[in-house]
């Protein structure tokens, strides 16, 4: 019995893999399908072809919200934001994966810690706080966290611990190299794969982040995308052709982005364990 | 020293115009009510000491639906240097914005409130005391219910509405005549004036291969004003008696299929509109500006208006000047031109189906045409009638919860999950999680 | 002969210097905490305190000491709350980390074409916002003519129309689905990421040495992506202990039928923003908090392999 639980049959496997693309396939189509129709079309049938009503959409979605100011403003956040984890994940989790100094375990949980509280109420407490800096009218409050991403640091000092040998370290280290510069120029690009990885996810989780944006901006034309579609969102009068044209709109970037650099997350991981 | 004086010439200005506005609904018949609203732009503009046009500044605006957006742009053509930004924040997350803003200190000029929770604002000190624009002058054209509500509990008016929200049912004509025989709406109104008759006439419905209602969760907006008391009195819980009955007769629509069993506002409960199986809504104004009229479009003229078995009203959004704002004089001019003002608010009516708060351009509409979707009868005059018939303010600031809890309970009950008892001791059990300091009232 | 000096000389002399070097291990992880105490920390502090408070959010606080934690040790609703958010959770996680194990293994031992145009598909999900796909499922699902309910007519399926959002099961089965389909692919992606950085020429010794895929599967490949999967357990674990979207947008804020869906970030935020009871809300805040720390250091101390990776 066992014996044979892994060996697939070629029809089976291919029955799975498709069964799994519809499902992840037929929603995402539905968003694209439904932003063609008018609202009556989309609540009264399923809807397999494109419909006529694109333009109509377009209109009535621009004249609730800007949906192009968001766009921007949404990558004015998004891609320093991602750039930030990336670097300083890869920095942190280097600190912690190859230095060993006094408390770091205690560090480390706090690194950990850090992600499991809950943030629907500490929204309270950051607003205050950025009332304070006097950011409300500003994206620091969501570019900065970006440099203490615990997910990023949790993730890449495992990469970096099982993929850098000390000797790699240690090599450059007598030559004379130094730290940050053996950080730069050997861990990183060896890293690279791990880092692309949580760069991915972590501009997905960027881009779609509500409530932080919509609490803490104050000013209209700061908006991003996910708030915009809210707005659409949360009237009265249903607009559900325009809301799935804005959803449409906010996806295309990350399918881009996606498509861009999924290339890199598989791949290199094995040239960096090449020890 | 430029803002003492800017607010001394709004404050002259918004006097000159109480003049205009107040003394046709304080005196005399709504005819004469109707041309004064028409006349009074004119008369600002010659005896108003200022041109709207110097004064300049901007204020802004948080609202949980899109209706103050419409205002903007008229409000723009008088006061040409008044920038408003008007920022609709979605319903769902609107508190979590205005308590953290408020909070910390920072709160935009003007908010609005949902009948779920404006009884609680009312109550904080964050929305100013309206007298100081001299409020009191418009009084007597406010509907009574919409001005309640905007008063705290020591009488100090702290918002108004552009709109009020009395209700009837709203039904289709051509299944009335095909099924009932007549689609009169006092006729209809007459076949369905008691529970027990709807349920009458939704067998009948049923006998047709029609579903009554669109879904039973509607009813509760009419069951609403159906009590003897609000849900809390002198901090006790009660439930009223209608209430007990209204459950049994949501059971009775579940169990017979009366309705398309779908929730508010979800995609069926629009398409249902427009589809050849549903008779009716029991919804206020409300569900005719954003459900019916939006919906119709091969049904449009096939809608009429009937009396429901008790006149009621539901829902509705208030909004006030927030105490701490630097512009309250600016603000002040916009909550004038979006409520108060006659010319701005019955434009504003004709031209979204909406039935306002003030008395004097509800009967001017109700002497208009009627609605073409409405086969031509007129909103304002069915409207008017129902306020004339609605009881005393049955709202309390713990609505918003108290409503959804009861809501979940009853569909428990009726989906077979629950026993009758059972819902009810649940929903005393989670308003008193919700609200420890409560009691139940015996 | 030149190995074992090198190998010799740095064990020794240099272990002043590495002592030396070790010291930028603070400089290296130092933007963390000064980041962290900067936007991290004034939250946490205030959500303490106001835990020990009574507050309705807008009128000045009350100091109630402890009652609000006497409160929650009583409160039958959290513990309904708690025990829907681990249900939920292990509803989906199980099934997620099956997918994904069982795609790696036909990635990694079937000769199947397009593997990165699958990987791309299956992490599709996950782009789109969490309260969009709430909605999107809802408007599917819901009502006796949704689009669901017309292809269960048309294909004949018994029970149809389905009522999906009257049934505490089906309901809370579909927020688990939902969750599901928004990630296992996610977990796909990281596990292959893990398992590139396992030696092919392990698999042919293994092979050579007469073990069958399977038994290369379960004593080759998964300890070598055990850290992968600890990682993917924890993350997993803490999102689902504060899931609150896709409940909230699938059913609605009670988490109804009958609080089915109804999980610990929901319940806190609506004592808090719906409610008014701030304190109380940072209480549930605080406790949530405690219970996923507890957890997860004590499942991070359980999984954590002997030869040293990921020590704390």
């Amino acid at each position: 019995m066992k014996k044979h639980s892994f060996r697939f049959s070629a029809l089976s496997v291919r029955l799975l893999l498709i069964l799994l693309t519809l499902l992840c396939a037929v929603p995402f189509l539905v968003v694209f399908v439904n932003s063609s129709h008018s609202s009556l079309d989309i609540i009264q049938k399923f809807n397999i072809l494109p419909g006529n009503s694109l333009a109509g959409n377009y209109k009535t979605m621009q004249s609730l919200v800007d949906i192009w100011r968001g766009f921007v403003n949404s990558i004015l956040i998004t891609v320093p934001y991602t750039i930030l984890t990336g670097y300083f994940g890869a920095m942190i989790a280097y600190g912690f994966a190859k230095f060993n100094f006094r408390f770091k375990g205690a560090l480390y949980a706090i690194v950990l810690v850090s992600m499991m509280i809950p943030s629907q109420l500490s929204i309270i407490g950051f607003y205050r706080l950025c009332l304070n800096l006097g950011m409300t009218n500003s994206y620091l409050p969501f570019i900065i966290p970006g440099i203490a991403n615990a997910t990023t640091v949790f993730f890449l000092r495992g990469i970096i611990e099982q993929s850098i040998s000390d000797s790699m370290i240690e090599a450059p280290r007598i030559e004379g190299c130094s730290e940050f510069g053996i950080f730069n120029r050997i861990v990183l690009p060896c890293i690279m794969p791990g880092v692309a990885t949580m760069c991915i996810f972590n501009f997905v989780a960027s881009w779609n982040a509500y409530m932080g944006p919509l609490i803490i901006l104050q000013k209209k034309e700061l908006y991003t995308m996910p708030v915009m579609i809210s707005m659409i969102k949360g009237l009265y009068v249903t607009n559900y052709g325009a809301m799935y044209l804005a959803i449409a709109i906010s996806v295309i970037p990350i399918m881009i982005v996606f498509a861009f650099f999924s290339r890199y997350i598989i791949d290199g991981l094995t040239t960096g364990s090449e020890k | 020293m430029k803002k003492t004086l800017a607010l001394i010439l709004a404050l002259a200005m918004a006097c000159t115009m109480f003049a205009c506005a107040t003394t046709p609904a304080a005196e005399a018949t709504p005819t004469d009510a109707a041309q004064a609203a028409t006349e009074a732009p004119a008369a600002e503009a010659t005896e108003a000491p200022v041109d709207p046009a110097t004064l300049s500044g901007s204020i802004t605006v948080w609202s949980s639906g899109e209706e103050l957006t419409r205002f903007v742009e008229g409000f723009n053509a008088v006061y040409p240097n008044i920038k408003v930004e008007v920022t609709v924040v979605p319903n769902s997350e609107f508190l979590t914005k205005l308590s953290t803003a408020i909070s910390g200190g920072e709160a935009p000029d003007l908010f609005t409130g949902e009948s779920d929770y404006v009884k609680y604002l009312v109550e904080t000190p964050y929305w100013t005391d309206l007298s100081q624009f001299g409020i009191d002058q418009y009084k007597d054209n406010i509907w009574e219910y919409v001005r309640n509500i905007g008063t705290d509990s020591k009488g100090v008016i702290k918002a108004l509405s552009w709109q009020a929200s009395p209700g009837g049912i709203i039904y289709r004509r051509d299944i009335a005549k095909a099924v009932l025989g007549t689609d009169d709406p006092a006729a209809v109104a007459e076949m369905l004036n008691s529970n027990a008759k709807m349920m009458e006439v939704a067998a009948k419905m049923s006998a047709s291969g029609i579903k009554m209602f669109a879904t039973w969760q509607d009813i509760m907006n009419m069951e609403f004003t159906n009590r003897a008391s609000g849900w809390v009195t002198d901090g006790k819980l009660s439930i009223d008696a209608n209430l007990s009955e209204y459950m049994d007769m949501a059971k009775t629509i579940v169990d017979n299929g009366y309705d398309k069993n779908c929730d508010p506002w979800s995609g069926e409960w629009y398409a249902a509109v427009e589809s050849a199986d549903c008779f009716c809504y029991i919804l206020p104004t409300w569900g005719y500006q954003f459900l019916i009229k939006p919906s119709a479009i091969t049904t449009s003229g096939q809608w009429g208006m009937c009396e429901a078995p008790v006149p009621y009203v539901k829902g509705g959004t208030w909004v006030g000047i927030y105490d701490g704002s630097q512009n309250k004089d600016l603000a002040w001019l916009f909550l004038q031109y979006c409520t108060l003002n006659e010319e701005s608010v019955k434009a504003y009516a004709s031209e979204y189906s909406e039935y306002v708060a003030l008395k004097s351009v509800d009967e001017a509409l109700a002497k208009e045409a009627g609605d073409a979707v409405l086969g031509g009868q007129n909103l304002y005059e069915f409207y008017n009638g129902v306020m004339a018939k609605i009881p005393a303010d049955l709202m309390t600031q713990y609505d918003g919860t108290l409503n959804n809890a009861f809501l979940s309970a009853v569909k428990s009950y009726v989906s077979g999950a629950m026993t009758k008892d059972e819902a009810i001791a649940q929903f005393k059990a989670d308003a008193l999680n919700a609200y420890p300091e409560l009691t139940i009232a015996e | 002969m030149i190995q074992p000096d090198a190998q010799q000389l740095p064990r020794k002399k240099p272990r002043r210097s590495t002592l030396a070097k070790d010291r930028y291990g603070y400089l290296f992880i130092a933007p963390f905490f000064v980041v962290f105490l900067i936007f991290g920390l004034y939250p946490i502090i205030s959500t303490f305190q106001l835990s020990l408070q009574k507050w309705d959010g807008m009128m000045p606080a009350i100091s109630i000491g402890l009652k609000n934690y006497a409160r929650i040790l009583g409160d039958q609703v959290f513990y309904l709350s708690l025990w829907n958010t681990i249900r939920i959770w292990l509803g989906n996680a199980i099934p997620q980390f099956g997918v994904a194990l069982l795609l790696v293994a036909i990635f990694t031992f079937s000769k199947i074409r397009g593997k990165n145009f699958y990987r791309a598909v299956f992490y599709l999900p996950n782009l789109i916002t969490a309260t969009s796909v709430g909605l999107l499922f809802n408007l599917l699902l819901d009502g006796d003519n949704s689009p669901v309910n017309q292809l269960l007519t048309a294909l004949n399926v018994s029970g149809a129309p389905i009522s999906f959002f009257q049934s505490k099961a089906l309901t809370s089965g579909l927020v688990s689905f939902v969750q599901w389909w928004m990630w296992f692919g996610y977990t796909t992606v990281i596990i292959l990421a893990g398992t590139t950085t396992v030696d092919k020429s392990m698999y042919e010794a293994a092979m050579v040495d007469g073990a069958n895929r399977s038994q290369t599967f379960w004593r080759i490949t998964l300890p070598l992506i055990k850290p992968t999967l600890v990682y993917l357990a924890i993350t997993s674990f803490i999102g689902g202990m504060q899931l609150f979207d896709v409940p909230l947008t699938l059913s609605n804020n009670l988490g109804d039928p009958g609080k089915a869906v109804l999980t610990v970030s929901m319940y806190l935020y609506n004592q808090g923003f719906k409610n008014f009871n701030y304190g109380y809300s940072a209480t549930i805040s605080c406790v949530l908090f405690l219970l996923i720390a507890g957890m997860s250091g004590f499942a991070y101390k359980a999984m954590r392999s002997k030869d040293g990776m990921y020590k704390l």
